[in-house]
């Protein structure tokens, strides 16, 4: 049940492997391209497609030849591209697996409808993905009004949180409330990427730059030129690279690896990490001037338990989700909704989702009881509820009591520094000194 | 000539046809809502594209006029035409970007002249200078036993060409290079030992005193 959709183009042609990367994106799905099999491969290897749209004529063979990896396209739909003189080859491929197929020159509206059909159907009603960002808890409601206020500019965002707490979806939400709307919305997992090819898939490669590189290569910030790239977990990122990110940020220049020619993208940038940054910067992962690029706006995700009183209405809508996907409407009953709230979740939003799936598939009925939900799982070293309030002891300094308290606001805050600042009536600049005084 | 290849290039309509798939994307890009970057992007795409298609035409043009020629239709004979001014012509039809500023048309001297048809000869010779761009080949030219050959390949000693290259196909623009360099009793070979697509097309000198583009029959 993927949060959102994603197609990658396997076309050698440049020119409409863009554009047709832009018509996929304003149709609800991310984009990315790839000009040949053993990428196409390889990327698919990295970050599994729900569509590939693929070309037959390819330059390392036939795109006929992906349909036979079947393992690499379990649950990816594969609609081919071709020209009038290859009906065979597309009777051929759908009788080995593809979905569908599309005639070049390809009709928009005819690609429209292959990309419909494909959508599961909760995705179909959920265009808005941030409107998948459930809860009306006073969090909740704080970090969709972020949302609203940074979408309007141009400026990076850093969001921070647990796994699972919905970074990709808030970024999603930031794009499509941004006038990048409809433009590519590229969302990577750097720390999935394989670290000696980490700046060639960033930032592209001209034939010849490395072994293996036979051909150029247009990297993930030539791909979302105009629209948002989204950088997951990139305090993963080597030093280097986040070095030249620095540089991109600073002017949008950039240059492929092995080119002299300095390119100019219009990208805006959103980052997350699941370390808070502070912590990143202090432990050497995040270079504190990327740290200052990135951040100028920041956006902090609760996670579950600090919101838990969104738990049956998140809980709720996550079974309607599934019974759209699955074709069979079954409901959480009053039991189950309570038995879910009460619980603590330490993989947040993404660890309830995969609980209310196995208890929708383990009620044989429409409705799904309490009985039928998954034990909860005991996590090593999970947080264990916040001690109440207690007198500060009297043998204690001010500065120590005044820093004692500095840090359990700034936990209760889930780490936000305009949250914790507000309630401690200090500047976020003063929260920041003080929270660096007490690392060193 | 009768052994002249009467079909157009097997390649030919997905040749076509990619420009045209590209173009009209560009076009349904341009309908999506405003986005200034992305629809400066989709111009640019469908003014090269149909840059590409007016190329493509005038090749398919040539391979007409070749099988025309070929079978002795009228209007349709070679004629001695200056090489100066057409690869000085084809160089300004492949536009060459800024980066590629290190290329250049080779140096023929101005009053050579070869036997072809131009309406081929045009077209071809554009194709050639493209994929040398393309490749980033560096082409240059020799005069000597009564013919030219204009090399494309990197810089340094040539490879051995390729005997059998001959039966190979290539690529449109490629294709009607060599299909006039048969007409004229020339060659097209491939340098084997470049990746990149080096290849050495030799063309007969016209014979001293023939006309200048002044077309036969």
């Amino acid at each position: 049940m993927p949060q959102e959709l994603h197609a990658l183009v396997v076309e050698d042609d440049a020119d409409s492997a863009r554009m047709l990367s832009a018509l996929v994106s304003s149709n609800g799905y991310t984009a990315s391209t790839v000009a040949c099999l053993q990428d196409a491969r390889r990327v698919i290897a990295t970050r599994r497609p729900d569509v590939v749209l693929l070309d037959l004529f390819l330059p390392d063979g036939n795109g006929m030849a992906l349909l036979d990896d079947t393992h690499l396209l379990a649950d990816t739909v594969v609609v081919l591209m071709t020209g009038h003189g290859s009906m065979a080859s597309s009777i051929d491929a759908l009788r080995r697996g593809a979905a569908d197929y599309l005639v070049k020159p390809v009709d928009h509206a005819r690609l429209r409808d292959v990309l419909q059909r494909r959508m599961p159907p909760a995705a179909r009603r959920l265009q808005h993905p941030a409107a998948d960002m459930v809860g009306t808890s006073l969090a909740m409601q704080q970090v969709r009004a972020e949302i609203d206020r940074v979408a309007a500019s141009n400026a990076p965002v850093l969001l921070y949180g647990e796994s699972g707490t919905g970074k990709e979806l808030a970024a999603r939400g930031i794009h499509d409330r941004s006038r990048r709307a409809g433009l590519p919305f590229v969302p990577v997992n750097c720390g999935a990427f394989p670290t000696a090819l980490v700046e060639s898939l960033l930032f592209g490669h001209e034939r010849g730059s490395f072994t293996g590189a036979d051909r150029p290569h247009a990297g993930l910030f030539e791909q979302a030129d105009g629209g948002t790239l989204f950088l997951d977990e990139f305090t993963e990122l080597p030093a280097e690279v986040q070095v030249k990110l620095l540089r991109v940020l600073e002017d949008g220049r950039y240059r492929r690896l092995g080119s002299t020619r300095e390119r100019h993208g219009d990208v805006r940038i959103v980052a997350a990490t699941n370390r808070h940054p502070v912590d990143a910067v202090a432990s050497g992962k995040l270079l504190q001037d990327l740290y200052w690029r990135v951040a100028v706006y920041e956006i902090g995700l609760p996670p579950l338990r600090e919101r838990a009183s969104d738990i049956p209405a998140l809980a709720r809508h996550l079974a309607s989700e599934v019974s759209l996907h699955e074709g069979r409407t079954k409901r959480l009953s009053p039991g189950a909704v309570a038995e879910l709230a009460g619980r603590r979740w330490a993989g947040n939003v993404r660890e309830l989702r995969n609980a209310v799936y196995r208890a929708w598939i383990a009620s044989p009925g429409d409705m799904i009881e309490a009985g039928s939900l998954p034990a909860p799982h005991a996590w090593p070293g999970a947080a264990a509820p916040a001690p109440a309030a207690a007198a500060p002891a009297a043998h204690l300094s001010l500065a120590e009591i005044e820093r004692q308290h500095v840090l359990a606001t700034w936990e209760r805050c889930n780490r936000n520094r305009e949250q914790t600042a507000a309630q401690l009536g200090i500047s976020t600049k003063s929260l920041y000194n003080r929270l660096r005084s007490y690392r060193s | 000539m009768s052994h002249l290849p009467t079909a157009l290039p097997d390649g030919a309509i997905h040749a076509l046809r990619t420009p045209l798939a590209a173009l009209q994307s560009a076009i349904d890009v341009f309908a999506l809502p405003p986005g200034a970057q992305m629809r400066a992007e989709a111009e640019d795409i469908a003014r090269r594209q149909v840059r590409r298609l007016t190329e493509l035409v005038a090749e398919l043009d040539g391979f007409h006029r070749l099988q025309q020629m070929a079978g002795g239709g009228p209007g349709c004979a070679p004629v001695a035409l200056r090489l100066a001014p057409m690869l000085a012509q084809a160089w300004t039809q492949v536009g060459p970007r800024p980066e590629d500023a290190g290329s250049a048309p080779p140096a023929v001297p101005p009053s050579l002249r070869v036997t072809a048809l131009p309406e081929a000869l045009q077209p071809a010779l554009a194709a050639l200078l493209r994929h040398a761009v393309r490749h980033g080949l560096r082409l240059e030219a020799d005069v000597r036993d009564g013919r030219i050959r204009l090399r494309a390949g990197p810089p340094g000693p040539q490879g051995p060409q390729d005997p059998q290259a001959g039966a190979r196909p290539l690529e449109g623009g490629l294709e009607l290079l060599r299909r006039v360099a048969r007409a004229s009793d020339g060659s097209l070979r491939l340098d084997p030992s470049d990746p990149d697509g080096g290849f050495c097309l030799e063309l007969p000198l016209a014979p001293d005193g023939s006309g200048i583009a002044r077309k036969a029959g």
